[in-house]
C-alpha cells in the first residue's frame, strides 16, 4: 500500500532529528529548517520541479545547490538524501514532522490564538504562561489571528485541541439552551 | 393554550442561571478527504472507535477506521458543503437514538427523528445503537408461541417469541406481505412491532404504512425508515437503530417483534462503505467481518430470563434472493445466524398457492418448543402430508390406474395445500387455525370439493362463531383442544352434512 504523506515526513524527519540530537546541532538544524520551509512555502512549485521525470537528474541537482549552499553540511546531506529518494515534493510534510519531535523534545508547543484586537507582549506572555501550566509543557508559543466576528475573548488552537473561549460560541450556546 | 408572557421569561431565567460558562477543551482533526458520503480527518489521534463526530457544518459522523495517521468517517447526512480543510469535532459520545412509548405510531429515520410530518417526538431517553447482546444468563429458551396469523407458518414453522425466523425468498414472492401479516395479528396481544425498512422505495413503505393504519396496527408499531435515496451510512445503522429502540422495550419485560426489511440491502450498503473505506473486498466483494454485521444484530433479539423480566424481542429478518440461489453469501450467512427461515417460492406465489411457503425447506429449530398444545396435536401430520403428496403428485400426472389409498392420499393433499392458502391481510386467530386443520386432519373436509374449501373454510367459522362460539374460547384459554372431543367432532360434522347437502 502507498504511504501516505505524514508516515513518509515521519520517517525522514525521524532520522535527521536523532542524527541531529547525537550531533548537537539540533537548535542551528531547526532555524535552518524554518527557513527552508518559508522558501518552500514562497516557492509552491519547487517541490514538484526537484521531482519532475521530465528533467534530468543534473539539472535538479543543480537547483538543489543553488537554494541549498547557504545551508550548514547536516542540512546540505539531507537535502541531497531527500532528493535522491525522489521526496522532495513531501518536504513540507517533514518539516512538519521535524518540527513535532523538535518540540516534543523541548517540550513546547505552537499554536494559533484568534482575537478580535490584537494581543499586547504582557497578554502574549500570560496565555502563553498559562497555557503551557495547563498542558505540562514548558512553553507555548503562538501566531495571532485578529477576526472580528468572535465579539470577544480568544480561541487558542494547538496540539489537535481548539479552547473556545469566545464570546460568539457563548452566544450561539446560550441559543442552543433556548431553543431547546 | 394561552401562553403567559412571565411564564416564559421566568423559565429563561432560570435558564440562564443554571447557563454553566465553562471553558470546553475540543478535540479537533482537519477534514483531508470528502466524498461519498466517507471523510478522512487527521488529527483527533484520540478518537474512539464507533465515536460521534461534529463536522462544521452541522452533520454528523461516525469513526469507523482508527488508522496511524487518520480517521475513516461515514457521514449521516450532508456532506456536499464539507470542504477539505474542515474541522472535524469529537463529541465524546458513541450514536444513540431517542427511545420510549413516544415513539410509538410514528415513522422515524435511523437517527430517530420523526418523517411523518407530525411533529417533533420528544422522548426522555436514548440508548446506543450498538449494543451488548444480552449473555448466557441473561436468556431463557424459548417458550411462549408468537402468532403470526399464517396457518402455512403457525402448523408448519412456529415461531416462538425471542426468535429469530428469517424469511427468504426471490423479488415478488410475498416475503414483505407475511412479515406485515405478523404485525397485524399482534393487535390486542401487548406486542410492540418496530417494522426496519431498508432502501425499500418510499412510495412502498407508505403504502405499507397505509395498511398498517387502515387495520389499526399502527397503535402499537414503530416504523424506522431509510429510503434509498438517503446515504450508505444511515441503511447501514438502521436495524441498529431499530434494535435499540425495541431492547428498551425488551429490558422492561414487553414483548417485541421487529422486522428488518430487508437485511440484503443493508448488506450492500455496508459493501459500499467498506469499499469506500478501502477495507479489503473479499467473497462478492463483501468485507470480511460481513457475517458480524449480521450476527451481532441478530444475537440482541432474546427471550430473557424471568429475573431480567421475562421480555422477548422477536426478530424477522427479510433477506431477498437471486433466483432462489439461496447459496449466495448472504443468504447463507443468515440462514446460518437465525434460527429457522421461511423460504418462499416464486414458482408457488404464481401457482396462486399464497403465502408461497415451501414446505419442505422451511424450518423453525426452536418454534416448535414454543407451539400451542392444540396447534402440535392438528399439525403433527401435516408436513408428512404435504411431503408425500409432492412425491405422487409427480407419478399421479402419468398414470390412471391409481389404488384406493394412493387416491386418498393425494386427495388429502390437495386438500392440505389448499387449506394452506390465506389471503392478503387476513390474520386468523390460532383457535380457528387448530379448528380448520382439526377438521383437516380428522378427514372432514375429504368429502368438500377442493375449489370449494376457501368457501367451507369461511362458513366453518362463521358457523363456530355463532353456534360453538364456547369450544373456541376453550381453544384459545388453554391452548389445548378440549379433553372430550365429542362435542367438536359432532359440531363439525353437523356442518359438513349441512355443507356437502346444498
Amino acid at each position: 500500500m502507498k504511504l501516505d504523506n505524514k508516515t513518509i515526513g515521519q520517517r525522514y524527519a525521524k532520522a535527521f532529528f536523532e542524527l541531529s540530537l547525537e550531533r548537537k546541532t539540533l537548535d542551528t538544524d531547526f532555524e535552518e529548517l524554518s527557513v527552508l520551509m518559508q522558501l518552500v512555502k514562497e516557492n509552491t512549485e519547487l517541490g514538484d520541479v526537484l521531482t519532475d521525470p521530465r528533467l534530468r537528474d543534473s539539472e535538479k541537482q543543480k537547483l538543489l545547490t543553488t537554494f541549498s549552499q547557504s545551508f550548514s553540511q547536516n542540512v546540505q546531506d539531507f537535502l541531497n538524501l531527500i532528493q535522491d529518494y525522489k521526496r522532495f515534493d513531501k518536504i513540507e510534510f517533514i518539516i512538519d514532522a521535524f518540527n513535532d519531535y523538535y518540540n516534543a523534545y523541548y517540550q513546547k508547543a505552537t499554536g494559533k490564538v484568534t482575537s478580535v484586537v490584537a494581543l499586547d507582549d504582557n497578554q502574549k506572555a500570560n496565555l502563553s504562561k498559562a497555557y503551557a501550566k495547563k498542558f505540562g509543557l514548558k512553553s507555548f508559543e503562538f501566531e495571532n489571528e485578529i477576526d472580528s466576528s468572535l465579539i470577544g475573548g480568544v480561541i487558542v488552537e494547538a496540539q489537535g485541541q481548539v479552547i473556545d473561549g469566545s464570546v460568539q460560541t457563548k452566544l450561539k450556546r446560550v441559543k442552543q439552551s433556548l431553543q431547546k | 393554550m394561552s401562553i403567559k408572557a412571565e411564564e416564559i421569561s421566568a423559565l429563561i431565567k432560570k435558564q440562564l442561571e443554571n447557563y454553566q460558562d465553562k471553558l470546553v477543551v475540543d478535540e479537533v482533526g482537519t477534514v483531508t478527504y470528502i466524498g461519498d458520503g466517507i471523510a478522512r480527518a487527521h488529527g483527533l489521534d484520540n478518537a474512539l472507535s464507533s465515536e460521534l463526530l461534529e463536522f462544521s457544518n452541522g452533520s454528523y459522523g461516525i469513526a469507523q477506521n482508527l488508522e496511524a495517521n487518520d480517521v475513516g468517517i461515514i457521514i449521516l447526512g450532508k456532506y456536499a458543503d464539507i470542504r477539505e480543510g474542515d474541522q472535524v469535532k469529537r463529541t465524546g459520545k458513541i450514536m444513540e437514538v431517542p427511545v420510549g412509548e413516544e415513539l410509538i405510531g410514528r415513522v422515524v429515520n435511523p437517527l430517530g427523528q420523526a418523517v411523518d410530518g407530525q411533529g417533533e417526538i420528544k422522548t426522555s431517553k436514548t440508548r446506543p445503537i450498538e449494543g451488548q447482546a444480552p449473555g448466557v444468563m441473561q436468556r431463557q429458551s424459548v417458550s411462549e408461541p408468537m402468532q403470526t396469523g399464517l396457518k402455512a407458518i403457525d402448523s408448519l414453522v412456529p415461531i416462538g417469541r425471542g426468535q429469530r425466523e428469517l424469511i427468504i425468498g426471490d423479488r415478488q414472492t410475498g416475503k414483505t406481505s407475511v412479515a406485515i401479516d405478523t404485525i397485524l395479528n399482534q393487535k390486542g396481544k401487548d406486542v410492540v412491532c418496530i417494522y426496519v425498512a431498508i432502501g425499500q422505495k418510499e412510495s412502498t413503505v407508505r403504502r405499507q404504512v397505509e395498511s398498517l393504519k387502515k387495520y389499526g396496527a399502527m397503535d402499537y408499531t414503530i416504523v424506522v425508515e431509510a429510503g434509498p435515496s438517503e446515504p450508505a451510512p444511515l441503511l447501514y445503522i438502521a436495524p441498529y437503530a431499530g434494535s435499540a429502540m425495541g431492547e428498551e422495550f425488551m429490558y422492561n419485560g414487553k414483548h417485541v417483534l421487529i422486522v428488518f426489511d430487508d437485511l440484503s440491502k443493508q448488506a450492500a450498503s455496508y459493501r459500499e462503505i467498506s469499499l469506500l473505506l478501502r477495507r479489503p473486498p473479499g467473497r462478492e466483494a463483501y468485507p470480511g467481518d460481513v457475517f458480524y454485521l449480521h450476527s451481532r444484530l441478530l444475537e440482541r433479539s432474546a427471550k430473557l430470563s424471568d429475573e431480567m423480566g421475562g421480555g422477548s424481542m422477536t426478530a424477522l429478518p427479510i433477506i431477498q434472493t437471486q433466483a432462489g440461489d439461496i447459496s449466495a453469501y448472504i443468504p447463507t450467512n443468515v440462514i446460518s445466524i437465525t434460527d429457522g427461515q421461511i423460504f418462499l417460492e416464486s414458482d408457488l406465489f404464481f401457482a396462486g398457492t399464497r403465502p408461497a411457503i415451501n414446505a419442505g425447506e422451511s424450518v423453525s429449530r426452536v418454534g416448535g418448543s414454543a407451539q400451542t398444545k392444540a396447534m402440535k396435536k392438528v399439525s403433527g401430520t401435516l408436513r408428512v402430508d404435504l411431503a408425500s403428496y409432492r412425491e405422487l403428485e409427480s407419478f399421479a400426472q402419468f398414470g390412471s390406474d391409481l389404488d384406493s389409498a394412493t387416491q386418498s392420499k393425494l386427495n388429502r393433499g390437495r386438500r392440505t395445500v389448499e387449506i394452506l392458502k390465506q389471503p392478503l391481510h387476513k390474520p386468523i386467530p390460532m383457535e380457528k387455525e387448530a379448528l380448520i386443520l382439526y377438521s383437516l386432519t380428522k378427514g372432514y373436509l375429504d368429502k368438500v370439493e377442493v375449489d370449494q374449501i376457501l368457501d367451507f373454510e369461511a362458513q366453518l367459522f362463521d358457523y363456530f362463531d355463532s353456534n360453538h362460539a364456547s369450544i373456541l374460547e376453550q381453544i384459545e384459554k388453554t391452548g389445548d383442544l378440549p379433553e372430550n372431543l365429542d362435542e367438536l367432532n359432532q359440531a363439525i360434522s353437523d356442518f359438513v352434512d349441512g355443507f356437502t347437502s346444498k
